[in-house]
């Protein structure tokens, strides 16, 4: 699942650029500070990245989340369907459910 | 507002110049709030943002009602009698769009930051409506009492930049 790895950290880098790119700064320096988690490896954590998230922006965290799922579809060529009572974890295993399926 | 009581040595006249920084001041302040709350606008339920815009309309009413009486008994000038009225509203626009962004950050460490931004709004709404209702009167002098809520929203608003540095 290297190809979705790939994906996904450009995907965040690309998604967080919505805060600025200061913004997305305080977020890989948070992750590194707060969870020990260096910017390389936030692809392989993603239930980190979402904790981080949710603990700076609360419910706001779910826009940067629809964000990065976003590009992350488009990466993938995958469309993207909003669903209820979808989050990121889901999105993200639907992601990998797909490539799985080829 | 210091220059006319320090430099001139007169008393301070209502509207002035200054009013108009003031209530240009309300432009970008506006549009700063509205661009940070609209960003993350998605996050919000139809029935926050419905019951923030109901509040906002019947604050406006509450308050342009409030005033009604003691503004038009001052048979002030036409000018007067806009600004008496247009600082509440104004407060209250700023005050309705920072609400969102405290509902949106709620769950999050910008709440502390967004709770003071509120806090210091809300400080501007109560000062603005008793300028008005004391200035209508002939009660408002430089350096009231009620100036210590303008030094207190500054201050809030002090506050939540520095908290919002910190935690983001």
């Amino acid at each position: 699942m290297e190809i979705l790895k790939k994906a996904l950290a450009e995907a965040i880098d690309e998604g967080l650029l919505m805060l600025g790119e200061s913004g997305r700064d305080v977020i890989y320096f948070r992750l590194k500070q707060s969870y020990a988690l260096k910017k390389e490896d936030v692809p392989g954590n993603p239930e980190i990245f979402v904790n981080c998230l949710r603990e700076i922006f609360g419910s706001g965290a779910e826009v940067i989340e629809r964000a990065v799922i976003k590009k992350l579809y488009d990466k993938l060529g995958i469309e993207f369907k909003e669903k209820k009572d979808f989050g990121f974890m889901e999105y993200l295993n639907e992601a990998r459910k797909a490539l799985e399926k080829g | 507002m210091g220059g006319y009581t320090l430099i001139l040595d007169v008393e301070l006249p209502y509207p002035s110049i200054a009013d108009v920084f003031w209530i240009g001041g309300y432009i970008p302040f506006f549009v700063g709030l509205y661009v940070y709350v609209k960003l993350f606008g998605h996050a919000l339920t139809k029935k926050a943002l419905a019951l923030t815009i109901l509040m906002a309309a019947v604050l406006t009413v509450l308050v342009s009602v409030a005033l009604l009486t003691p503004v038009l008994k001052a048979e002030e000038d036409l000018t007067t009698i806009i600004m008496d009225f247009a600082y509440p509203i104004l407060d209250l626009a700023l005050l309705s769009t920072a609400l969102l962004g405290l509902i949106i950050f709620w769950k999050g460490k910008l709440r502390k930051s967004w709770l003071l931004i509120n806090a210091a709004i809300l400080m501007n709404v109560c000062a603005d409506i008793l300028f008005s209702y004391t200035t209508a009167q002939g009660m408002y002098y430089c350096g009231h009492m009620l100036d210590v809520l303008f030094d207190l929203a500054y201050l809030f608003f002090l506050m939540a930049f520095y908290v919002h540095t910190k935690e983001f």
